[in-house]
């Protein structure tokens, strides 16, 4: 079974940026793009099984319709099976300490990690998320 | 004159006597002069009859003289005694001729004002030794000796007035016992009020219930009233004689027993007074003893003889201590001083003294203040006896008196001080009783504007008040009077001359002249009101101040916030570019890395591009209001979109009837227009024409713009709080950068206003600005 990550960004030189990444990495994985909370929200409700849920999720805090912020509320009403594999983090440009401690305090996210992310920092959550 | 003459002359009878006592010649008249008829003297001797032995002698001298003599002689007649007088003229040295005159009548008032001067003496000689009830039986025993009464008696009436009670009864000469009975039946009142009754008889049957007819068999009375000396209009008692069987007259009789009642009346009089005397010096005695006065009795010398009990007591002495010793060891130095230099000369002089303020040492040393008061007394020979003191003690008094004084004194302290208060108080004050000025002080003249205190007092209190206060000040006067509390409140108060002043008042009960009043503390706050008011109206100002800086700050948060973001952004791309390019520099690899850096590139470029906008229509540093024309903006606008309008075949329909012109920051204004009219093209929903109405108009003074269209509409419930910030966008639409809704709120706000929307998803948006006060 191959993993899948789901990329919120809608940035997408970023997009093409990970991807590459996880090419370097020899990190096999589907991965699953959206370049808004409310593409990626719409993917979550729509999608009823579990075994399509990605494994991980990076999630960017700025972005148009619906950000990143406006996401995890959403996130945080889907039943608990559905999230259970789900290991979620929050990769921004954003250096506001009031983001910081925003992320770090809610509950779905497990960890805020700034931009530029490294190729071992995504290679270290990658295989966190693999084995969790 | 011959003899036969003389006798025809002369109607008494006429003797010629020898000197032999021979009677030689009677011319008598026998039917007046019977009894000389009945001694048948012719040619007897004279000398042979004993009472006619004075005449002879008379005879015998006056013949050896040759003188006329006078001589008496008496002689009873039947049953009665009768007097003559005689006078003796010699005849021719042999004879003589005798004069007989009868003087029976006149010898009988001699003998009767001799037997009543006998009578009086003996009153005097019989009662002289006796006092009291035994002098008052010897009375009655005397009187019915002179009256040859059966009873006499004495009689008292009782304090009652009611009662008649003897004080002495003499029946026959032996005294009996005192009898008591009523008034109303016995003689009292006509004797009272003629001054003397007699009956000769019937008394018994006239005064049948009389108490002293009980026992005795009396039928006629002669009797006086007895008074005092002092009070001769109101009877005390009687005095009465009573008889078995009255003489033929009393003549005579009212005289001695006037004279009698006399002495009865003087002796009970005497009497009474002993008793009262008694009386008072038993009640003195007790007083001396037992009463909280200070009685002492000093001697001549200064010297103590009797102390009551009161005044051991008091001082804690023993008699012992005090009787004997001298008076003025009981004084303190400065009483003694002041005892000998003052008081003594005067008491000396007066044979008095009157509360005479002293102090007393007790025995522990202690003072005892005393109102002093002596008296001299002097026996019944004048002489002086002793000099009684009485010691009043004031101690008490005088701790009252003192204290009295000083709360008398601190009272008026405090008035003074409250006028003095009142006066120069910094405040106004107003006193109202009844809702009727009664005082001011001067402070609340000034304050008041008025020039004396009749600009006040007797008006009502509320004429001094404004319209605008009078309910208020109402309130306060019931509550104050009610709850008895002070109570404050600002007001509005009209002066003397009109104008008006804000006050701070505060309301106190107070009793003035006896009766609740209220009294009015106040001073002038219109400067404070006025003052308050600017600052209010500062207050408001800064908050509105505060509010808009609040909103740019909030701004410029959101602002900084999205620049270091969305600048930050593509460089961090940048730099993981590099890395991958570093860390496999193959030209694969290479070509990606160049591709997707100038994309980045050009995204930064547009970022920077995008936030200059922002920055240049945000605060815009031209914010001086113009009149503007808002339709020549609103053309300028449409000219510049002409080919989209006409691409589209957009329908703008303008309504500035209302409104056609605006005070409003030129770029400001063409801006806010520019974004929302582009804005309701931009979002158009493709299943209908597009079509703007922009409005103008104004309601209550506040300038109105709205701009609506058939478009997309926006969830209001999903992005209505979002719809205004920076970089938001809420259509996934390739346009759609975020800035435009930022900007327009930015500057609305900016110049005082706001903006809303109202929307329905599918149906179209209302944007709304309000621009405040025109």
């Amino acid at each position: 079974m191959s993993r899948k990550i789901a990329v919120i960004d809608d940035d997408e030189v970023f997009q093409l940026i990970i991807r590459k990444q996880l090419e370097m990495k020899g990190l096999e994985c589907d991965i699953l793009k959206f370049y808004n909370g409310q593409e990626a929200i719409d993917f979550f409700n729509n999608e009823s099984d579990v075994k399509n849920m990605p494994d991980l999720v990076l999630l960017d805090v700025n972005m148009p319709v619906k950000d990143g912020w406006g996401f995890l509320e959403e996130f945080k009403e889907l039943p608990d099976d559905m999230k259970e594999g789900i290991n979620l983090y929050m990769v921004t440009s954003s250096v506001i300490q009031s983001d910081i401690d925003r992320a770090t305090q809610h509950g779905d996210v497990k960890e805020f990690v700034s931009k530029p992310i490294t190729n071992d920092k995504l290679e270290e959550i990658f295989l966190a998320a693999a084995t969790s | 004159m011959t003899g036969a003459d003389l006798l025809s002359i002369v109607k008494d009878p006429i003797l010629m006597i020898e000197r032999s006592g021979l009677v030689v010649d009677l011319h008598v008249n026998d039917e007046v002069d019977l009894a000389i008829v009945d001694l048948q003297l012719l040619g007897k001797k004279i000398q042979h009859f004993d009472f006619l032995r004075d005449l002879y002698d008379c005879v015998i001298q006056s013949i050896d003289d040759n003188d006329s003599m006078t001589t008496y002689f008496s002689y009873v007649y039947g049953a009665q005694l009768k007097h003559y007088e005689v006078l003796v003229e010699p005849k021719d040295g042999e004879r003589a001729i005798a004069l007989i005159k009868e003087v029976t009548k006149k010898k009988q008032r001699e003998n009767e004002l001799l037997d009543y001067a006998d009578l009086i003496q003996n009153i005097y000689k019989g009662t002289a030794s006796w006092t009291g009830h035994a002098y008052l039986d010897h009375l009655t025993i005397q009187l019915g000796k002179a009256l040859k009464s059966d009873c006499t008696a004495i009689f008292l009436l009782d304090d009652s007035k009611t009662t008649l009670k003897t004080v002495s009864i003499c029946d026959n000469g032996v005294i009996s016992k005192n009898q008591i009975g009523k008034r109303d039946s016995s003689p009292f009142d006509i004797i009272a009020s003629n001054g003397l009754l007699e009956i000769r008889s019937g008394f018994e049957k006239q005064f049948p219930d009389f108490f002293m007819l009980k026992d005795r068999q009396l039928t006629g009375i002669v009797a006086v009233p007895v008074f005092y000396n002092q009070f001769i209009n109101k009877p005390i008692g009687m005095m009465a004689a009573m008889y078995t069987e009255a003489p033929e007259s009393f003549r005579q009789v009212d005289k001695i027993l006037s004279i009698f009642s006399t002495r009865a009346a003087t002796e009970l009089e005497r009497m009474e007074n002993l008793k009262k005397l008694e009386k008072s010096e038993q009640k003195f005695r007790a007083l001396y003893n037992n009463t909280p006065a200070l009685f002492n009795s000093i001697s001549n010398e200064g010297v103590v003889i009797e102390v009551g009990d009161f005044f051991l007591e008091k001082t804690g002495y023993l008699r012992e201590e005090v009787v004997g010793q001298s008076c003025f060891q009981f004084v303190t130095q400065k009483s003694l001083a002041y005892a000998i230099s003052k008081v003594l000369p005067k008491f000396k002089r007066q044979g008095f003294c009157k509360d005479v303020p002293l102090q007393c040492k007790k025995k522990n040393g202690e003072v005892l203040d005393v109102l002093f008061s002596a008296t001299i007394v002097k026996g019944e020979d004048g002489v002086f006896e002793k000099i009684v003191t009485n010691l009043n003690d004031v101690t008490e008094l005088r701790r009252i008196e003192n204290e009295l004084k000083e709360r008398e004194a601190r009272v008026v302290e405090a008035a003074n001080r409250y006028q003095s208060l009142f006066d120069n108080s910094p405040v106004g004050i107003i006193i109202h009783s009844n809702g009727i000025i009664k005082h001011v002080n001067s402070e609340a003249i000034r304050l008041a504007k008025g020039a004396t205190i009749f600009d006040f007092i007797g008006k009502e209190a509320m004429s001094f008040v404004h319209p605008d206060s009078k309910k208020v000040a109402q309130e306060r006067i019931s509550n104050i009077y009610n709850t008895k509390l002070p109570h404050r409140n600002e007001q509005k108060f009209i002066c003397v001359d009109g104008s008006i002043i804000e006050v701070e008042a505060m309301g106190t009960l107070v009793e003035y002249d006896g009766v609740p009043a209220v009294q009015i503390a106040f001073y002038d706050i219109s400067e404070r009101k006025e003052a308050q008011r600017q600052i209010l109206e500062n207050d408001e100002k800064l908050k509105g101040l505060n509010d808009h800086l609040a909103k740019q700050n909030g701004q410029l948060e959101e602002f900084a916030h999205i620049a270091s973001h969305n600048l930050r952004a593509p460089i961090t791309n940048m730099m993981s570019l590099m890395k991958i390019k570093d860390d496999d520099p193959s030209p694969e690899n290479e070509a990606f890395v160049w591709e997707n850096i100038r994309k980045t590139i050009i995204n930064l470029d547009e970022t920077i591009v995008e936030l200059n906008d922002v920055v240049k229509t945000s605060w815009e540093l031209d914010k001086e209001r113009r009149m503007l024309n808002i339709q020549g903006i609103i053309d300028k606008i449409l000219e510049s979109i002409g080919q989209e309008i006409k691409e589209l075949k957009a329908d703008i329909q303008v309504n500035l009837d209302e409104m056609p012109s605006i005070y409003y920051p030129k770029v400001y204004l063409e801006s806010i227009l520019q974004n929302l009219i582009t804005n309701a093209l931009k979002y158009r929903s493709q299943d209908r024409i597009p079509l703007v109405k922009v409005t103008a108009f104004h309601k209550e003074g506040i300038g109105y713009l709205t701009v609506e269209d058939n478009g997309l509409g926006i969830d209001l419930e999903k992005f209505g709080s979002k719809l205004f910030g920076l970089r938001k966008t809420f259509h996934e639409n390739a346009d759609a950068r975020g800035v435009g809704l930022f900007i327009t709120r930015a500057q609305v706000e900016s110049m005082g206003g706001e903006i809303s929307v109202e929307s329905t998803v599918g149906k179209g948006s209302i944007f709304k600005i309000t621009f405040g006060e025109l």
